[in-house]
């Protein structure tokens, strides 16, 4: 029989490849007339799902016929395409059963990271508290558990020349935009990385670009947002082994949406936006503010307040962008080092780092008071912002905007501020402009430009 | 029309007030300013009222794209390279003024070199995006700043040093002949849609001017010429303001916020007022830009795969900027200035008739 044939060979080669590995198990099971072989990899493959699934039916079927009938009716047996294709869901946890010279596969995955996490990261008070796990079979069952609708639609793709990993592409067939979804999908086939650790590390080859600073796609380990964003037609990506969702494409106030924003009444919902703004815009100023009032133009503050400021400066040996600057390099390395260090000793770090940005420093005649509060005002309105990614984007751009007020003064950081503003609307995401008004009705705002 | 071309026109309206459009309407406050106001409201608004209805014919496409279509090259070039030119002016004379303002008012230790260089480096990332960007800044920039002014022209209309007597005794010149200097000049506050040449191209889909709109750019402009005239001469008298170099920043110093932080609203006036000036001349040099763009070409001058053409105007502005700018010294700006602003604003006519001539054209 040509078929056998050709299965024996395929199954040598196997051997070949994989002959190496202590946990590659070649088993030939024998009763009677009853012949099959089976190859997997022991440390991947679940041992109870094998037993209970391939190896005591096998005991138990009257004929060879009649197993191979059994075990093609599986729900988990999949389609062998090439032999390259095979030795990869071997070690992704498949097993090979030859029975009457035919190959089949079925998968049965071993996987430890399917336990479902607390949403750690974008926590919010009332709503939904778990987020995705490490599993992308449970991924989409969360997502797909949250959104019954017939259109939504789960490709999966392969990334990674040598992980191999599983990656979906998640969207809602009705409201995606067909441009976006296209450019997405000529972007994961252009992906030549061999191994892709993390969906951040996949959103950053996926934008191409090497020097950019604003992120363009959002990463999101809430399933509540996945959602809200699948069906105001984005695309979602979810990578195996990764607890956190991509979301394109993204708009610069998306990232400074959190979704107690649904949940809340109106009024409170337009009041915390407009605290996070106010802390972007804080976070972002102050720095520069404090060198260009100090240095430059004290009388813009009334009399009373701008003694102060001066006031608080008395004794201090340096100008006062020196002094900021080292201010914000130890909050930064504060905040560095608390994220590094082990849970245990992270307290440590910031009991120390309290000493420095507190008292200590002012009392050295180091920095002034205001300076202190300046520098912990930036710290804490820094955290108001919701997504971590525009959290570290709006951390490096206060010291590109603290240079320019060093160098010019206060004129000089009014220009830097609309100069971020022009450069977010020359941004795009995906086509969409990055950065841009809206506010009429959502007719008319597309009518036109 | 949709929202954007309202940014268009106030951002004129505002930003004239720190050129000298009010310097030269308070030079002919014994003469025609009033009459030469009224009557540059009324020909400005039907002008761009009419400049608009055109475009509106023509969804999509800019005054380039409309002359090469319908006139031969002959007509073209020249007419684009002089519209260019007028536009870099109008961005160059706002340069100029808010660096000799910085200077005076906020940065007195900074080198002219170092404001001019830090204003045109920002303006030159401007100006190279594309319209669509310039216009999304417009919009949010001129949302954040256009509350201030309003805020402080409430607060000057409503101050103790406002003295409406002086008001009252300028409105006693009303009878005279209007003059040719202050008509041009207070012309320039209401030709900010005249920059639709460009952004025409962006509003590709259909758009109307209709007698509300008319409505609303002559209520705003009203209300802006008379701001702009009125307000100075309220705060420092009638007889003697035509003295004064920088009158509306002088006026903001007159004001006070009891219990801001900010205590001399000068400061918040003289950042909005920034704000706003820089998107004067981003508007204006992109628009030079554009233009030139249809000029001047040149295929091969490329470097990985983008064309640097758009380069050499930026140059071009820079050089144009850093040498013409310190040549000058505070009173030769204010005279070229009058001279360059009685020439800009009955430019719009050539645009206007050049237009007319097109739609004749099309139509035929």
């Amino acid at each position: 029989m040509q078929r056998s044939t050709k299965a024996t060979e395929t199954i040598r080669w196997i051997t070949k490849q994989l002959k190496p590995n202590t946990d590659f198990v070649e088993k030939n099971m024998k009763i009677e007339r009853k012949e099959a072989t089976l190859l997997f990899i022991k440390t991947v493959v679940d041992g109870d799902q094998l037993q209970k699934l391939v190896i005591k039916p096998f005991f138990e079927m009257d004929s060879e016929t009649h197993y191979e009938a059994y075990l093609q009716s599986l729900p988990s047996q999949q389609e062998i395409t090439t032999k390259e294709k095979l030795i990869i869901e071997l070690t992704k946890g498949s097993v090979i059963i030859v029975i009457r010279g035919q190959l089949i596969m079925l998968d049965v995955k071993k996987v430890n990271t399917n336990n479902v996490l607390e949403a750690a990261i974008e926590t919010t008070t009332q709503g939904p508290q778990y987020a995705f796990s490490e599993d992308i079979q449970t991924n989409i069952n969360l997502v797909r558990q949250r959104y019954h609708e017939p259109t939504l639609t789960v490709e999966i793709f392969e990334v990674g020349a040598k992980s191999h990993q599983a990656l979906a592409l998640m969207y809602d067939r009705e409201t995606v935009s067909q441009e976006v979804l296209n450019k997405v999908r000529k972007n994961l086939k252009e992906l030549k990385e061999p191994i892709i650790q993390s969906t951040v590390e996949l959103k950053r080859v996926m934008s191409k670009k090497k020097y950019t600073l604003f992120p363009k796609m959002m990463v999101t380990e809430r399933t509540d947002r996945v959602v809200y964003n699948l069906s105001g037609g984005k695309v979602v990506i979810l990578l195996d082994g990764d607890p956190f969702a991509i979301i394109a494409p993204c708009v610069f106030f998306d990232f400074l949406s959190a979704m107690d924003d649904n949940y809340y009444p109106y009024f409170v919902v337009k009041f915390l936006k407009g605290i996070r703004y106010l802390g972007m815009f804080f976070s972002l100023v102050l720095p520069g503010l404090y060198v260009a009032i100090s240095s430059y133009n004290p009388e813009i503050f009334r009399v009373q307040l701008a003694l102060s400021v001066a006031g608080s400066r008395v004794g201090i040996p340096y100008p006062s962008f020196i002094e900021v600057l080292f201010m914000l390099l130890i909050m930064e390395l504060l905040i560095e080092a608390s994220v590094r260090l082990p849970k245990v000793i992270s307290g440590t770090a910031t009991t120390v780092g309290g000493l420095i940005l507190g008292t200590a420093a002012t009392e050295a005649a180091l920095v002034s008071n205001i300076m202190i509060i300046i520098v912990s005002a930036v710290a804490i309105s820094n955290f108001a912002i919701p997504i971590n990614e525009m959290n570290t984007a709006v951390r490096v751009m206060k010291f590109v905007l603290l240079f320019i007020a060093t160098i010019s003064g206060i004129a000089g950081l009014t220009l830097g501020l609309i100069g971020l503003v022009m450069y977010l609307t020359h941004l795009n995401s995906f086509g969409e402009p990055y950065l841009k008004v809206f506010i009429q009705k959502k007719a008319n705002e597309n009518e036109g430009i | 029309m949709n929202r954007y071309f309202y940014y268009l026109l106030a951002v004129n309206m505002v930003a004239h007030i720190i050129t000298s459009v009010p310097m030269v309407l308070f030079e002919a406050r014994k003469g025609g300013a009033i009459v030469s106001m009224i009557l540059s409201l009324i020909l400005g608004t039907i002008m761009i009222y009419w400049i608009t209805k055109i475009f509106t014919c023509f969804p999509g496409k800019g005054y380039p794209e409309l002359l090469k279509e319908y006139t031969s090259k002959w007509i073209s070039f020249p007419l684009l390279l002089s519209t260019a030119l007028v536009w870099f002016t109008a961005g160059l004379i706002t340069v100029i003024t808010y660096s000799a303002l910085l200077r005076r008012f906020l940065t007195p230790e900074m080198p002219l070199m170092g404001i001019i260089s830090m204003i045109v480096l920002f303006v030159s990332f401007g100006i190279l995006m594309n319209s669509r960007s310039v216009l999304y800044t417009v919009e949010i920039v001129a949302l954040l700043s256009i509350p201030f002014t309003i805020f402080i022209f409430i607060k000057m209309y409503l101050d103790k040093g406002m003295n409406w007597d002086f008001v009252r005794e300028a409105m006693m010149y009303i009878g005279n002949m209007p003059d040719y200097p202050s008509f041009s000049a207070s012309l320039y506050v209401i030709l900010g849609p005249a920059n639709l040449i460009i952004f025409n191209r962006v509003f590709t889909d259909k758009q109307k001017m209709t007698w509300k709109q008319l409505l609303i750019i002559g209520i705003t402009g009203a209300f802006a010429l008379f701001t702009s005239y009125f307000i100075p001469i309220g705060f420092q008298g009638f007889q003697h303001i035509n003295h004064l170099v920088h009158p509306w920043f002088l006026t903001a110093d007159s004001i006070r916020m009891k219990f801001g932080f900010i205590e001399r609203v000068l400061f918040i006036f003289a950042l909005v007022n920034l704000a706003v000036s820089f998107l004067s001349i981003l508007v204006h040099w992109h628009v030079t830009t554009e233009l030139l763009k249809n000029i001047i070409w040149f295929k091969k001058f490329q470097w990985k795969g983008y064309n640097l053409t758009p380069l050499v105007f930026v140059v071009l502005f820079w050089i144009g900027s850093l040498v013409i700018i310190p040549y000058l010294t505070e009173p030769q700006l204010h005279t070229y200035t009058e001279y360059a602003l009685n020439f800009l604003s009955p430019y719009v006519l050539v645009i206007l008739f050049s237009l007319l001539w097109i739609k004749k054209r099309a139509r035929a």
